[in-house]
């Protein structure tokens, strides 16, 4: 018991006066001298805890981009989204959870599945793939040599099923909003990749240093009845969704070409940048641990991201040919 | 000419920049709160001012000051960031052989001795555990509701209490730990 008053004791807050002032006018200044500008529009934020979980969840970002692709796809399949841009939503463990389970409302199947895998070089990735062959100046704090991995190309199709999704609801005590009639029973055909990754540094040296440039065939949804406003009105009317993450997406100009890049609510800060002439969603933690930038151009998703600063992670994108 | 005469002469220059309203008024509302959130890490008053500036500027430049998640990204960022400071002075051996022996590289003149002392064990404690717990400590004893730390760490607020107690095991066997080596 001795042990624990002395825990709470030694965490008890010493009292501490602070100077607003003094710390507003210094703020000024310094805004100043490193020529910060406010951010006009909402841009949420993404730090993660390390370099690596950062890494892994951009990667992850990437693989749910380029792990869905189209192939015979029916006639009556109208694409009704395509990866043109990106935009930072932030989300909450219970928003990752509810939309990372698509499963709850309809059934998932894949034609293919997705088979990322290791390639000897990177003239063998480009080859499976069809891609170009990417290549980026290295900075010199990335000591590690360059591994290559290539993805084909997969598909992926679901069907809404209303029964489905209150049998889910009801799994866990909820009840669900009723599935529009017109999106039960609708299809949607998943497309992304194929997709190259060449990465320096494994996810346990990114301390060391890592670094990773990908590129992938444009994501798409195709859709055999249901708008892209219809099934967004379904999904964000799940109780569990929370109301700024709803309002997010609603707030997306163009949901047909805008892909919402979710990123943990509180862990760091996502802004629009110019790369190669064209607007890129940076995606960074303040302190320069980790950061990454995503673009699209001529149809093709490119990322560039790793335990860089932001202009070390934009002069590493710009350098990519 | 103390610090606040000169605060005073220099705030309307300061002003001048351009900090636009609506982000004084943010300021103004949660400065000192991220101030101790910090604090409570780092265990100095110039380190937690310097964490403060750095999540202010940070926020400033990729977020609207309106934005609805302002203060729980805030008081999070000033958690993540302090708890960086103390972890990358952790890793450099020569830091740690000051602290030993208790020279306090930047020492709070406010501090006692004692107080100097408990600073660095509760800092290296909170180095040393895992981050979510650690942030977790670090929000709730600098005076912030269940709520609030429900929030900033995107947890449900029913979960904050198992987790803090939690928190607190680790914390204990990091005090436990640091004491017997």
């Amino acid at each position: 018991m001795d042990n624990i008053d002395r825990n709470e004791k030694l965490l008890a807050m010493p009292p501490l006066a602070v100077d607003t002032e003094r710390g507003l006018t210094r703020f000024a200044a310094s805004a100043q001298a490193v020529g910060a500008r406010p951010a006009r529009r909402a841009a949420p934020a993404f730090m993660f805890a390390t370099p690596a979980k950062w890494l892994a969840a951009v990667a992850a970002v990437v693989i749910v981009a380029t792990t869905l692709t189209m192939t015979g796809v029916a006639d009556s399949i109208l694409q009704i989204f395509e990866t043109k841009q990106f935009t930072a939503v932030t989300v909450t463990p219970t928003d990752l959870q509810t939309l990372g389970q698509l499963e709850q409302f309809g059934t998932l199947t894949w034609s293919a599945q997705p088979n990322p895998h290791q390639v000897p070089s990177l003239a063998a990735a480009s080859a499976e793939t069809g891609l170009p062959a990417i290549t980026v100046t290295v900075p010199a704090s990335i000591t590690a040599t360059a591994q290559y991995g290539a993805m084909p190309r997969t598909t992926a199709t679901f069907v809404f099923d209303a029964t489905k999704a209150r049998a889910s609801a009801g799994a866990i005590g909820r009840t669900a909003p009723p599935m529009p009639a017109k999106l039960d029973g609708s299809t949607l055909v998943f497309t992304g990749g194929p997709a190259i990754l060449v990465t320096y540094g494994t996810e346990g040296q990114a301390a060391n240093g890592g670094l990773f440039v990908g590129v992938a065939m444009a994501a798409t949804v195709g859709s055999d009845g249901a708008s892209v406003s219809e099934i967004q009105a379904y999904l964000l009317s799940q109780p569990s969704v929370s109301p700024a993450l709803a309002a997010q997406i609603r707030a997306i100009g163009d949901p047909a070409s805008t892909l919402p890049v979710p990123i943990p609510f509180g862990q760091a800060a996502a802004n629009t940048v110019n790369v190669h002439g064209t607007s890129g969603l940076f995606i960074g933690d303040s302190t320069g641990l980790g950061s990454g930038v995503l673009w699209q151009q001529n149809g093709l998703v490119y990322i560039v991201g790793g335990t860089l600063t932001e202009a070390e992670t934009l002069a590493v994108a710009n350098s990519l040919r | 000419m103390d610090a606040d005469a000169v605060a005073l002469i220099e705030r309307p220059w300061a002003r001048a920049t351009a900090v636009p309203a609506a982000f004084e008024q943010l300021f103004r509302a949660e400065y000192a709160r991220v101030v101790r959130v910090a604090y409570r890490v780092v265990g100095d008053r110039g380190e937690a001012e310097d964490v403060a500036q750095e999540v202010f500027v940070a926020f400033y430049r990729a977020h609207p000051a309106d934005a609805a998640y302002a203060a729980p990204w805030l008081h999070r960022a000033a958690a993540h960031t302090a708890l960086n400071v103390v972890r990358s002075r952790s890793r450099r051996a020569a830091r740690d052989e000051r602290d030993a022996a208790g020279r306090e590289p930047a020492a709070d003149p406010e501090g006692t001795a004692l107080e100097r002392e408990r600073a660095r064990e509760v800092r290296a404690a909170l180095a040393r555990m895992p981050r979510g717990a650690a942030e977790l400590l670090a929000l709730r004893y600098s005076g912030l509701s269940y709520s609030e730390v429900a929030v900033a760490t995107g947890t449900n607020i029913d979960q904050v209490g198992t987790r803090l107690r939690r928190a607190h095991d680790a914390f204990r066997k990091e005090v436990s730990r640091g004491q017997h080596r």
